[in-house]
């Protein structure tokens, strides 16, 4: 009787709670370096990964598909990080440029174009404030193999969270399939 | 630079699956071998010549080629790896070490 009601005590939900997500996604990691031009910057696309970004980066996915944005949307590239509650962030890659190098804010880094070291970026650090970190990776836009079109493909590259202890692949599947569940379908890229 | 070169250096820079695919075929062909070895070794190059460094996408780069790529090719870009001694350089010898070890890892 006993046991069992300390099983059931709200600290011990909690522990559980947080074994599970060490488990399913990572413990908690600081970043092994903040870069000087991101210290007190947030991206200005940050948001959280809920039911209606998600539905927002599907509605892209639909509009990718055409030959008048695709070129467009595959050169963004997304980061993302997952904070202590399994909650998740997720803005664009943008560009660390201020005033007056540029009048506004939030311009996207592009990839494969130039090289990376030409534009410095605001990486994942800045979607936590420079805290801890789950896990964190990107989104971004590749071709489907062998057909037309493109689909949302993620992964767990981040220099910053994950190069010390690099997530093992059911880590990055479990976000894959919270992603799933939220509505967005997004294929794991291990590499 | 060779059109080419420049292409691979832009699959290098965003280096997703397609990004790999494209690099993986250019490794694998004798006819455009040269190209994928220029476009490597010009990425890093550039990398050196910056006034930062995102020594992970390097490393990611040297862990990718180490993992996949034959032993011809892994043993030619140690050998330039240590040609001169760089932070953009060590960080591709650090990937081509971790994916040396990942590699042995799969075959055991």
């Amino acid at each position: 009787m006993f046991v069992t009601r300390y099983r059931n005590s709200p600290s011990q939900r909690m522990l559980g709670m947080i074994d599970h997500l060490d488990a399913s996604f990572g413990s908690l990691r600081l970043p092994d370096k903040v870069d000087e031009w991101e210290r007190d910057r947030i991206p200005v696309s940050l948001s959280a990964l809920d039911a209606h970004s998600a539905d927002t980066l599907r509605n892209l996915e639909i509009l990718a598909q055409s030959s008048l944005l695709s070129s467009a949307m595959r050169a963004k590239n997304y980061i993302w990080a997952m904070l202590d509650d399994g909650s998740i962030r997720i803005a664009v890659e943008e560009l660390a440029l201020t005033q007056p190098e540029a009048p506004h804010s939030g311009y996207p880094r592009r990839r494969g174009y130039s090289h990376p070291s030409e534009e410095k970026k605001l990486g994942h650090p800045t979607l936590l404030n420079a805290g801890a970190a789950r896990i964190a990776g990107e989104l971004a836009f590749d071709e489907k193999p062998g057909e037309e079109g493109l689909r949302w493909v993620i992964n767990a590259n981040s220099g910053r969270y994950c190069r010390q202890d690099p997530p093992k692949r059911e880590q990055i599947d479990s976000v894959a399939a919270r992603f799933l569940e939220l509505g967005l379908t997004v294929f794991v890229d291990y590499d | 630079m060779a059109e080419n070169v420049v292409m691979l250096m832009s699959r290098l820079n965003s280096f997703r699956p397609s990004d790999r695919d494209a690099l993986n075929k250019h490794f694998r062909d004798e006819s455009t071998r040269d190209d994928a070895f220029r476009a490597v070794k010009n990425f890093v190059v550039r990398w050196e010549e910056a006034d930062w460094l995102e020594a992970y996408s390097v490393e990611r780069i040297g862990k990718w080629v180490s993992k996949y790529q034959g032993e011809e090719v892994f043993e030619e870009l140690v050998r330039w790896c240590r040609e001169k001694q760089t932070a953009a350089r060590d960080a591709f010898a650090s990937g081509l070490k971790k994916g040396e070890r990942e590699r042995e890892q799969d075959y055991a």
